[in-house]
């Protein structure tokens, strides 16, 4: 599903984000990445959404191989996928429901099928009474749940979360993380970068550790025992 | 693409035109009077045109025919001028009339006029008058005509040709250049314009490359708004220019003026080219706006 080969990147101004990753994530696995601030855990993501060209290596996702993919194809790509952004990303002047149902109408969806996954998906992440309300009227935790709902919205086989419980309480990221583990259940592939050991320690998935750039271990395909 | 994006679409294309409204405002300003200038230059050209038609009808070339030509000959050139494909028209005149022109010219009476002593030999050539279907042909066709040995001398009054014909020219190329100028200019303004949305909506631009909107999805609410902006400015610019044209054509009526009229009396009427004029701004707004749009958001589709 998702393979690095001797990937390496190298930003223009030098610096090494990312030396020499080897890595496979099978479809339907759930996997944690660690690691400090620098560490090259978002530049990891980034690879995958070709936001960044690798410098080195091989990139496949599903049936792409990003060393060789068109430039017309990576929308199509970024379809199979949903981000979860560390910054949330949302569009201030629209409501959360709008900002779910954009994601969705600029992808084609049709109408009839926006009107009914909205508030389904709204409803899965808690947030039903908000669906009029905009980003900013929202907590940092709402946000990020509507940015979680709207990565959900098109059903898409894989999804990258990029510290998705950076903002909130630990009773909320909890409940987060569990839904996250629930859909992937359900047979989504699921990449969580996260900061929080103590999650990683209570859900016994794969765990990625990187430093420098470097993986500094990988625990492997985990049972799952939650 | 469904119907319920190409909705969201034209909706997002009218609410750019809404949100950016002082620039959209100035394009559409820029824009009409950019299509009035090049509508009223055409409308201008086709009227002087027009005028320059009357006026060539006048300007004939004259053949001045050899007196000691046969019948044979005689008719031997009227088939060579019938062939000519550059004359519009042609006349012949006998020795006989072209004398009773020249006296009439001349205002004398032909009983005791200075043509009196000629009665018996009339030095006045026969000749044939020729009108041209392009005024520019006229010196070619003089050569031509000179060089059969029926004629003696061909001429026609070059120094009105030749000013009429390199008036057209000047006109044209200045022409040519204004439109170019302009047309470039309302391209700024309006691909500025769109900058602007475009910055505005920057954001959104960002957010729709992540989730995997294509860069025809994400550039149509813009081609949108150039071409509602070209749109709106064409049919601007075809009430201002009928209000002007008609304006001019009531001044010309009211005036009394000699040559106004004789203008007028050659003017093409609003009616007929109003279509044409429509359906003109309207491409070319289009055409404008679509152009302008496209290069305007190309900056942020890289991601
Ligand atoms: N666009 C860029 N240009 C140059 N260097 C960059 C760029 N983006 C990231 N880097 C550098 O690459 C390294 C890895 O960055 P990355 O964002 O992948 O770290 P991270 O693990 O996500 O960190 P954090 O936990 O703080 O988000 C860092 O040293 C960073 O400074
Ligand atoms: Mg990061």
């Amino acid at each position: 599903m998702i393979e690095f080969k001797g990937v390496s990147k190298v930003y223009p101004n030098g610096t090494v984000a990312l030396n020499d990753i080897d890595l496979f994530i099978e479809k339907g696995e759930f996997v944690f990445i660690l690691g400090h601030s620098g560490a090259g855990k978002s530049t990891l993501l980034k690879l995958m959404m070709r936001e960044e060209k690798a410098t080195k290596g091989t990139i496949v996702v599903g049936n792409y191989n990003l060393t060789k993919i068109k430039n017309r194809q990576i929308p199509y790509l970024r379809r199979r996928m949903g981000f979860v952004f560390q910054d949330f990303r949302l569009i201030p002047n629209l409501t959360a429901y709008d900002n779910v149902a954009f994601a969705m109408r600029v992808t084609n969806i049709p109408s009839r099928e926006i009107r009914k996954r909205v508030p389904y998906i709204l409803h899965l992440v808690g947030l039903s009474n908000k669906s009029r309300v905009y980003p900013e009227q929202l907590s940092g935790g709402e946000q990020q749940r509507v940015a979680l709902a709207r990565a959900l919205a098109h059903n898409p086989p894989i999804i990258v979360a990029d510290e998705p419980t950076g903002n909130i309480d630990p009773e909320l990221s909890y409940e987060i993380m569990e839904l996250l583990s629930e859909i992937n259940r359900l047979g989504t592939t699921i990449l969580v970068v996260t900061h929080e050991q103590e999650m990683v320690k209570n859900f016994h998935k794969r765990t990625i550790k990187l430093e420098d750039g470097n993986i500094l271990f990988d625990t492997g395909k985990q049972g799952s025992t939650t | 693409m469904n119907w319920g994006s190409f909705k969201y679409l034209v909706k997002q294309g009218i609410s750019n035109i809404w949100i950016n409204r002082l620039m959209s405002f100035a394009s559409i300003g820029v824009l009409s009077a950019c299509l009035v200038l090049i509508g009223g230059a055409m409308l201008l050209s086709l009227n002087v045109r027009e005028v320059f038609y009357k006026v060539e009808g006048q300007n004939e070339i004259r053949a001045f025919i050899e007196d000691d030509v046969t019948d044979k000959e005689m008719e031997e050139l009227r088939v060579h001028i019938e062939k000519m494909d550059k004359i519009a028209t042609y006349k012949f005149i006998s020795k006989d009339d072209a004398l009773i022109e020249a006296q009439d010219m001349m205002g004398v009476d032909p009983e005791e006029g200075i043509f009196e002593d000629y009665k018996y030999g009339n030095p006045i050539p026969a000749n044939y008058i020729i009108t041209l279907k392009d005024i520019s042909d006229t010196q070619e066709v003089i050569d031509e005509l000179e060089a059969l040995p029926m004629i003696y001398k061909a001429n026609a009054l070059m120094s009105v040709v030749e000013t009429l014909t390199g008036m057209e020219k000047v006109l044209l190329m200045f022409g040519g250049i204004i439109v170019l100028v302009l047309v470039l200019a309302s391209l700024v303004v309006i691909s500025n314009s769109i900058r602007l949305t475009v910055f505005a909506r920057r954001r959104e631009i960002n957010i729709m490359k992540y989730v995997g909107a294509t860069n025809g999805f994400i550039r149509l609410p813009f081609v949108v708004e150039g071409v509602l902006v070209g749109l709106i400015a064409a049919v601007m610019a075809f009430l201002m220019l009928l209000g002007i044209y008609e304006g001019i054509n009531y001044i010309v009526d009211e005036s009394s003026v000699g040559i106004l009229a004789s203008i007028k009396a050659s003017s093409i009427a609003f009616s007929e080219v109003w279509m044409w004029v429509l359906i003109g701004f309207a491409g070319g707004g289009t055409f404008i706006g679509a152009l302008g749009s496209s290069g305007a958001i190309r900056k942020y589709l890289k991601v």
